[in-house]
């Protein structure tokens, strides 16, 4: 079975080779790892490699993958999938709105969530999470049930709760614990956890939990302070289990039992999902009724109002087009020494165009993809060439720029771009993956010899990659990748505008296959913006965005459970499928939301 | 054939290292005495394995085996004709007889480019559940459980957890994220140990240690607690939480060194690739070697991997080299990486040129390597040491994750026979580096890994998930 054609996505899988050019030919691979050939494809983990040149072959017509659920979206004719593409094999359609639950779970915190659950319980503004090894994603989001507790998060964890337990003990415990200044002993601290745990562990204690966080308060004691003890003894709490992971678990009495989640949990899971932060004394109030998928809309509506929420959606937009990655690239110091000064900008600007979205538009995914406007500061407003906000971060008039929509801020095109050049391949390929939902696959499995087109100073950029276009193998995919990329050819490796390339003035028209157009109203652009307005008109887009969002609230790459979601997403109100608050809102009122299917079986080696 | 210590054996090295501890402000040379008194009574000391990631492939024609050399005899200084470049091993020529040089595994599962660093150590692909090699050796095999770190995973310049960064893999599949700063190394491994002889900060640990003891109990109640509501899957997560706790756990005794410490080392006010790091990297590698051996040294570790940064965006700084295409700001991945050209077919020549820019990267990988070896050399732990030092790819330019240069060096303990170049791809012509399809022989990495777990003594046929799983099965003829 090809592992790493399991993608548990629920995208279409085109198998070629994307990377760089390709000169074909059969090279580079030795006989016997059957590698696939590109035409005949897999999709959805369903492996159906006819080139059975040797062992590492799956027989054609093996089973798929247990789990792995076949898109609907995938099916033939489906909008999403290009049945005219020989190298596309239909997968089986599932029956559109099968209910699917995500298994019950335990997920660890975010490092952004553990900050703010730490801040919120001890009522400080003090960064927290700093120090902290980054975060694995799933599917590019942070917010996933992958995540565990390694042996340097621990220490970490260990470093962090000391200090802060220590600021702690030190300046917040006499306000919550007035009996430290006069009666500094065992019975204060007791009345003290009493009422600190539950809200540490965002549940009622459960028995012998006090009495557990006692007996490392007495081992302070012993040949120390009453503060050294509520110091030791604080630490603990904040680096436990019941702390650093949120569960999922309901009130099934086995892993084998489905269940519905406790309202504990639910508070808990509405408040990390919408303001990454643990739930506020309404959400666990005793009236409240989770249940209902009425009071989740509604609290889910009170919770958006707020700050954090705002930032949260920022968090899920950056996260689901990868740009917060550009804080991982970097560029060619000579030829771009602004970039290192303007990349803080370039987030902000994406940051506060988001904002603005939610806030002024409706939060509203046309919007997103297609606004004549952004949200920028002096110094980007300078780099766009437009006349500078009224305020530090306003809004500015793009109309007589090249740049619509999200996709042509400068973090985007960074984002994806060589240090030195504008990468079209990777621009492609964000665009099919992240807003198309149409996935490529990898070429390495291909038979061929993969050889990039090196730097020409004679060639624009796009002259080097007709390699792709040429050589049949690469062209199934690369048509589409390449085509979409080159209508950015208009910004250069940091996103300023260009008309030159080498010297040479750039070509940003395309015309896309149908495989690539399918969904959309158009397939030929005459640049990225005419790209981007023509993706702002698509439901295909919207659909995307809709499984994207699934893979986030969902914490999970589940295609059984993101279809399901889709299928309810398309009984929406056309207004309501474009926002991404309804969307959001109607993921907390989904029974997605509040039931869990049996824990999955198995488990690692 | 060397064994690993028994408990007893193990009982008596501790009791020495006490012993000798005593009022002796430990120095390199008590390590070993203690090594020989062990040896004596043992006749052997546990096997160290440490995994060195170094990017960008090879220059192919100046390190592949030249023609008429032989396994047992063969040159790492020679000149290559067309380019006038000489053997960018020429580095590793003083530790010759410790070499054992594998030219032509393929990284399978589905390794593409990149993305190979995650199937290098683990022998599978990016939804691979299995542990990296030296977590599998450290934690599945119990090895780490003396040592006061099961194992260390330490790099330069990027401590995110994508799969193109990590190479070290817990089970389950979760990559473990690198220590990329010299001072939270040494804060890490070395700042609790205390010399010997300094009893008022040893009772000041000892206090430390209880408490820390009382936290530790506390932590594992809760996450057995949790436990018993979880399956086997999601245990999966907990099992890890539990391994990380048992690290923290040591961490709390052994804290009376028994070998010289290092000092302090300098902060560096940035350590992110892309971020400014970049000409610090010199002096943060050279750190975090020089420490990664010391820890071996003291018993502190015996598994760990290593990731080493590339010479781009003013890394050359403090490197002394001195090439017209290194720049401060060179892209070596792009302009470098990129451009490097070998024959792709009959009649194409490829650039030698190319291969000279390339060399002078992996030059500087492997004199890291080097350093390594000597550190290890100096404090008599070389032979008792494995060190695999790889790659992400073949052809570098092509991406390709076939035809991988893998080097085994250090004594490993006698359990492999060193000192041998073996090229696994000979039946490619030797003066062509376009080698047809039909000639190329499939060597999985896998094989390669089980060959190692073997060597450490564990009894396992398979290791990893390759697309044919057949292909997991099996020591690599050629180990033998």
């Amino acid at each position: 079975m090809s592992m790493e054609f399991m993608t548990p996505r629920g995208t279409v899988q085109l198998l070629a080779a994307l990377v760089f050019g390709c000169s074909g030919g059969n090279v580079g691979s030795p006989p016997g790892d059957g590698t696939p050939s590109p035409s005949v494809t897999t999709a959805e983990g369903a492996p159906s490699e006819a080139s059975t040149s040797g062992p590492e072959t799956t027989p054609p017509g093996a089973p798929a993958t247990p789990g792995e659920p076949d898109n609907p979206e995938n099916t033939p004719g489906g909008p999403e999938n290009p049945t005219q593409n020989p190298a596309v094999t239909p997968t089986q359609p599932v029956e559109p709105g099968t209910p699917s639950f995500l298994p019950a779970r335990i997920r660890r915190l975010t490092n952004a969530e553990y900050e703010a659950t730490t801040q919120a319980l001890l009522g400080t503004t003090d960064p927290v999470s700093d120090a902290f090894v980054p975060d694995s994603r799933q599917s590019g989001f942070t917010r996933n049930a992958e995540q565990i507790v390694d042996p340097l998060l621990a220490r970490q964890l260990q470093q962090t709760a000391d200090t802060h337990a220590a600021r702690f003990v030190a300046s917040g415990l006499a306000q919550e614990a007035p009996c430290a200044a006069t009666a500094a002993d065992r019975a204060c601290a007791l009345d003290f956890y009493q009422g600190f745990l539950p809200q540490a562990y965002r549940r009622p204690l459960e028995t012998g939990e006090l009495d557990a966080v006692m007996t490392v308060f007495d081992a302070g004691m012993a040949g120390g302070t009453f503060q050294e003890a509520m110091t030791l003894s604080l630490s603990a709490v904040l680096q436990s289990a019941a702390f650093v992971y949120h569960t999922e678990l309901g009130s099934a009495t086995t892993p084998s039992e489905a269940t519905l989640l406790t309202a504990d949990e639910l508070a808990a899971s509405l408040a990390y999902l919408l303001t990454g932060a643990p739930p506020d004394a309404e959400l666990t109030g005793a009236s409240m009724d989770l249940s209902s998928p009425q009071t989740r809309a509604e609290q889910a509506r009170r919770l958006l109002q707020t700050d954090a929420a705002k930032d949260q959606i920022t968090r899920l937009v950056r996260e689901w087009l990868g740009i917060d990655a550009v804080e991982q690239v970097g560029k060619d110091q000579e030829r771009f020494p602004e970039y290192a000064q303007l990349r803080p900008f370039m987030l902000e600007e994406t940051n506060a165009f988001v904002n603005e979205v939610v806030l002024a538009e409706s939060a509203s995914l046309t919007t997103l993809f297609s606004a004549d406007f952004t949200m920028v500061g002096p110094e980007l407003a300078q780099f766009y060439g437009v006349a500078a906000p009224a305020g530090a971060v306003g809004r500015v008039d793009l109309s007589n720029t090249a740049r619509r929509g999200i996709l042509n801020h400068a973090s985007f095109l960074a984002r994806y771009a060589t240090e030195v050049d504008s990468a079209p391949v990777r621009r492609g390929l964000a665009v099919g993956e992240h807003v198309l939902c149409v996935d490529p696959g990898d070429p390495s499995g291909l038979n061929i010899n993969i050889v990039p087109p090196p730097p020409d100073p004679s060639q624009t950029t796009r002259e080097r990659f007709v390699q792709h276009t040429v050589d049949p193998i690469c062209a199934g995919c690369h048509s589409g990748i390449d085509g979409i990329g080159f209508t950015f050819e208009g910004f250069d490796a940091v996103g300023a505008e260009r008309a030159m390339d080498n010297g040479k003035p750039v070509d940003t028209s395309t015309e896309l296959s149908s495989i690539w157009a399918a969904g959309l109203d158009q397939a030929t652009f005459s640049d990225s913006a005419d790209l981007a307005l023509t993706l702002s008109r698509s439901e295909s887009v919207k659909r995307c965005f809709t499984r994207h969002l699934s893979r986030y609230a969902g914490a999970a790459t589940d295609p059984n459970s993101e279809n399901y979601f889709v299928s309810q997403w398309e009984d929406m109100q056309a207004e309501d499928r474009d926002s991404i608050v309804e969307v959001l809102v109607a993921y907390v009122a989904s029974d997605l939301f509040v039931q869990r299917a049996p824990q999955q079986a198995g488990g690692g080696l | 054939m060397r064994r690993r210590l028994t408990a007893r054996q193990q009982q008596s090295r501790r009791s020495f290292l006490r012993t000798v501890g005593t009022g002796a402000l430990a120095l390199p040379f008590i390590r070993s005495l203690e090594l020989s008194a062990v040896h004596a009574q043992a006749d052997a000391l546990p096997m160290s394995f440490i995994g060195v990631y170094y990017p960008h492939g090879v220059s192919s024609p100046l390190f592949r085996r030249q023609e008429g050399d032989t396994e047992d005899n063969f040159s790492l200084t020679f000149t290559e004709s067309r380019s006038g470049e000489q053997c960018v091993l020429a580095e590793l020529d003083a530790f010759k007889d410790k070499l054992l040089i594998l030219d032509g595994i393929d990284y399978l599962a589905g390794a593409n480019g990149h993305d190979a660093p995650r199937a290098a150590l683990t022998g599978s692909g990016r939804n691979g559940t299995g542990p990296s090699i030296d977590q599998y050796l450290a934690v599945s095999q119990g090895l780490g459980n003396e040592t006061v770190f099961s194992s260390l995973v330490l790099g330069v310049g990027t401590n995110n957890a994508e799969h193109a960064d990590n190479v070290s893999y817990a089970t389950g599949g979760a990559s473990l994220p690198k220590v990329i700063d010299p001072g939270e190394t040494f804060r890490m491994v070395f700042s609790d140990l205390v010399a010997q002889g300094d009893p008022a900060r040893a009772g000041e640990l000892e206090l430390k240690r209880q408490r820390g003891q009382s936290v530790v109990d506390f932590l594992r109640w809760d996450v057995n607690r949790l436990q018993a509501r979880l399956g086997a899957a999601e245990n999966t997560k907990l099992d890890q939480h539990l391994t990380s706790l048992r690290d923290i756990e040591k961490q709390l005794g052994d804290f009376e060194a028994a070998c010289q410490l290092p000092t302090q080392p300098q902060a560096f006010d940035k350590i992110q690739r892309y971020n400014g790091g970049e000409p610090n990297f010199e002096a943060i590698t050279n750190l975090q070697i020089d420490m990664l051996a010391q820890a071996i040294a003291c018993d502190l570790t015996r598994f760990a991997t290593l990731w080493l940064a590339d010479l781009s965006a003013g890394a050359i700084n403090g490197t002394g080299i001195n090439h017209p295409d290194y720049t401060s700001s060179v892209d070596v991945h792009n302009t470098i990486a990129h451009a490097y050209s070998i024959e792709t077919g009959p009649g194409s020549t490829g650039d030698p040129a190319s291969w000279g820019r390339i060399a002078v990267q992996n030059r500087y990988s492997y004199s890291k390597v080097a350093r390594l070896l000597q550190q290890l050399e100096s404090f008599g732990m070389l032979d008792a040491s494995l060190v695999m030092a790889f790659t992400d790819m073949g052809n570098t330019a092509a991406h390709s994750s076939t035809d991988v240069p893998v080097i085994l060096a250090g004594g490993a303990g006698g359990r492999l026979r060193m000192g041998r170049y073996i090229s696994l791809q000979s039946n490619c012509p030797p003066d062509n580096y376009w080698c047809p399809e039909q000639e190329q022989v499939l060597k999985p990495n896998n094989q390669l890994l089980v060959g190692i777990a073997q060597a450490f003594g564990a009894d396992t046929n398979s290791y990893g998930e390759p697309l044919n799983p057949a292909h997991a099965s099996g020591v690599l003829p050629e180990l033998a």
